[in-house]
């Protein structure tokens, strides 16, 4: 067929390329200002905690007699605490000690949470019921008394010790909310065309179907941070976390038990609760973020 | 039929029983189904909602649920192999290559988070051994066979952007890709407005012509049949009750559920306030007779030994089968003779 020339529509130049669900989302989260600033916000806190020994040249443990709670000054900024350890510092390495256990929590949970609910929700029938009654059983463990337990046993090992600990015990509620999502994103007819193809299905399980949840799992993994960083800072607050020579923010907490430091020493206990906060509000920023990008009814 | 007009066919579908699981229970959806296909013929599978048209395509391919469902009898012969005794693996090789399937509902068909051309390099990459190169060149190709007017735009594509028919032309292009012997099409218009319908069909039909390869068409809608079909099959609760060539059926439908689909047909010179129809539904699975003829209830038609013999499909006319017992030839010899019994 031939166009007549008269009858030829301008069309709009045509987008250079088309976006995937991904580009999209990606779209709406850069123009959704709370999630944008906390991830700017997130990426300076993880940015000066990791550069910490660049910033800083005082030992962070190194306990100096002269320096016995200093209130804030030129020299020291935030002051120093009761053992006269500079308080800026302490929270430069604590705050490594701090986010390096949220990630490392949220990325072992979420690998755990991905494998047990995917393979769950595909496959479905027995294997479902097995690891879902072992998810329903590693639930039921409390949370508190298990880490305490653990931790008295292991009781030097520090750092790695507690990662592993608060992840075995914190995946099943991701487990679950993925599994849920894989079932219902397999009803889909895709997946049924994409067999009638003839495509493995462990390749359907992956390349078809994980992507689909990737969503789910992206928001799960946000959540998932923010909720270990505050298991990390609950349990040194108590005393059962970090070991005690090992800065992080909620060692520093720890502090803020004495009734004296509490009301007059402020510049002790203020700044690492308040970072504390901060950071777990923008990182809930950041999920709510994620949240709306993934959504297709949302209209930002 | 001899051995041999039968080695010929791409599908033979002999005493096909498929069941579910419900309650622990078997529930036949499909029985005692026989049909098929001739190469390069289209056969069409009419029947409502709910008469195990789906389920049947599902059988052949292999793609019912295996926690609550089994064919529980029969075989499903593909050129002569067997596909219901096939492993899972085995049946990979065959899915998509040789037997391709189309569905009916193209909005969800493909997968949204990936483009066009990668789920069209997905099946390239199933079966053959090529590079991503000569994968999108002959996705190209495809496409162009489908009526796409920009292959290589829509390629990089995302199902979202594209309309329904564009989608269903999609689907067809990959269920040609590898020329298929058999096309196993599920209500594929169903989902479109009626403009798009006559062109996907024109489409069909003319791959057909093209790459000559066998269409089983599922439709309840007897205007793609009347525009389609060589041969159709009429399904009724899970049961074939009428087998004929596509002018036999339309002039002289034998079974009474045939003729109340073809009176049910709204016509253009007929004022009446109300349109036909047939009373009733399809009973569900648990609740399908024993015995009887199944369609007893809503049958016009029905008589004393509806709900008591269970009807065979028989040959009343040349290359036309109907499972009623309005013909003699329907009932099976043991029933006959029962039935001269309690007229004793």
């Amino acid at each position: 067929m031939e166009p007549s020339t008269n009858q030829t529509v301008q069309l709009a130049p045509p987008k250079k390329k088309s976006l995937s669900q991904w580009g999209i989302a990606r779209k709406k989260f850069v123009r959704n200002i709370p999630a944008m600033a906390s991830l700017i916000f997130l990426f300076v806190v993880t940015a000066l905690s990791m550069s910490a020994s660049l910033l800083s040249d005082i030992d962070p443990s190194r306990i100096n007699p002269r320096l016995v709670e200093v209130p804030p000054s030129a020299e020291h900024w935030l002051g120093a605490d009761s053992a006269g350890r500079d308080i800026v510092t302490m929270l430069l390495y604590g705050g490594r000690t701090s986010l390096l256990i949220g990630f490392s929590c949220m990325t072992i949970i979420i690998t755990i949470a991905t494998i047990i609910g995917t393979i769950s929700g595909y496959y479905g029938n027995i294997v479902d019921s097995i690891l879902m009654r072992f998810t329903d059983f590693m639930m039921n463990f409390p949370f508190l008394i298990f880490v305490i337990v653990l931790q008295a046993i292991f009781v030097d090992s520090g750092v790695l010790a507690l990662i592993l600990v608060i992840s075995l015990l914190s995946w099943t509620g991701a487990a679950r909310v993925i599994r849920s999502k894989v079932m219902s994103e397999k009803e889909n007819e895709y997946v049924l065309s994409a067999i009638s193809i003839g495509t493995r299905p462990s390749k359907v399980m992956i390349k078809h179907i994980l992507p689909n949840v990737m969503s789910t799992i992206i928001v799960q993994a946000t959540l998932l941070l923010a909720a270990m960083i505050v298991a990390e800072t609950g349990l040194s607050y108590l005393g059962f976390g970090v070991p005690v020579g090992t800065p992080s923010w909620g060692n520093m907490l720890q502090a803020a038990r004495d009734p004296g430091t509490f009301e007059n020493l402020w510049w002790i206990w203020l700044p690492p609760g308040l970072l504390i906060t901060l950071t777990i509000l923008s990182i809930n920023f950041i999920g709510e973020g994620f949240k709306d990008a993934f959504n297709p009814k949302s209209k930002k | 039929m001899s051995q041999e007009q039968q080695d010929q066919n791409v599908l033979n579908i002999k005493n096909l029983h498929t069941g579910f699981l419900i309650n622990d229970e078997l529930h036949h959806a499909i029985v005692d189904v026989n049909f098929n296909v001739k190469p390069k013929e289209i056969v069409c599978v009419v029947g409502e909602s709910g008469c195990g048209k789906s389920v049947m395509s599902l059988s052949i391919m292999q793609l019912l649920p295996k926690i609550n469902s089994k064919i529980s009898a029969g075989e499903v012969l593909f050129n002569g192999e067997n596909l219901v005794q096939k492993s899972e693996k085995e049946m990979n090789q065959i899915r998509g290559k040789d037997i391709a399937m189309i569905f009916q509902e193209p909005m969800t068909a493909l997968n949204p988070v990936f483009s066009i051309g990668w789920q069209m390099r997905e099946i390239l990459f199933n079966h053959l051994d090529i590079t991503k190169q000569e994968a999108n060149h002959k996705a190209i190709d495809l496409l162009k066979q489908v009526g796409i007017s920009r292959p290589e735009k829509i390629l990089n594509e995302y199902p979202h952007q594209l309309s329904g028919g564009m989608r269903q032309r999609v689907v067809i292009a990959m269920a040609i890709a590898l020329q298929p012997k058999l096309l196993i099409a599920d209500e594929p218009t169903t989902a479109l407005d009626v403009t798009i319908q006559a062109q996907i069909l024109e489409l069909l039909k003319d791959i057909q012509n093209k790459v000559n390869m066998a269409i089983m068409l599922i439709t309840h809608d007897l205007g793609v049949v009347a525009e389609m079909a060589d041969r159709v099959i009429v399904m009724y609760a899970g049961k074939i009750v009428e087998e004929a060539s596509v002018v036999d059926l339309f002039t002289q439908p034998k079974h009474p559920y045939t003729q109340s689909l073809l009176d049910s047909i709204p016509k253009m010179d007929q004022t009446t306030d109300k349109l036909n129809t047939i009373d009733g539904v399809v009973p569900s699975l648990e609740s399908m007779p024993e015995v009887g003829c199944r369609f007893t209830d809503r049958c016009p038609k029905a008589f004393g030994d509806c709900p008591l013999v269970t009807p065979q499909l028989a040959k009343v006319n040349n290359d036309h089968y109907a499972r009623c017992l309005l013909y003699d030839e329907c009932y099976s010899k043991e029933t006959s003779y029962a039935k001269e019994v309690e007229n004793v």
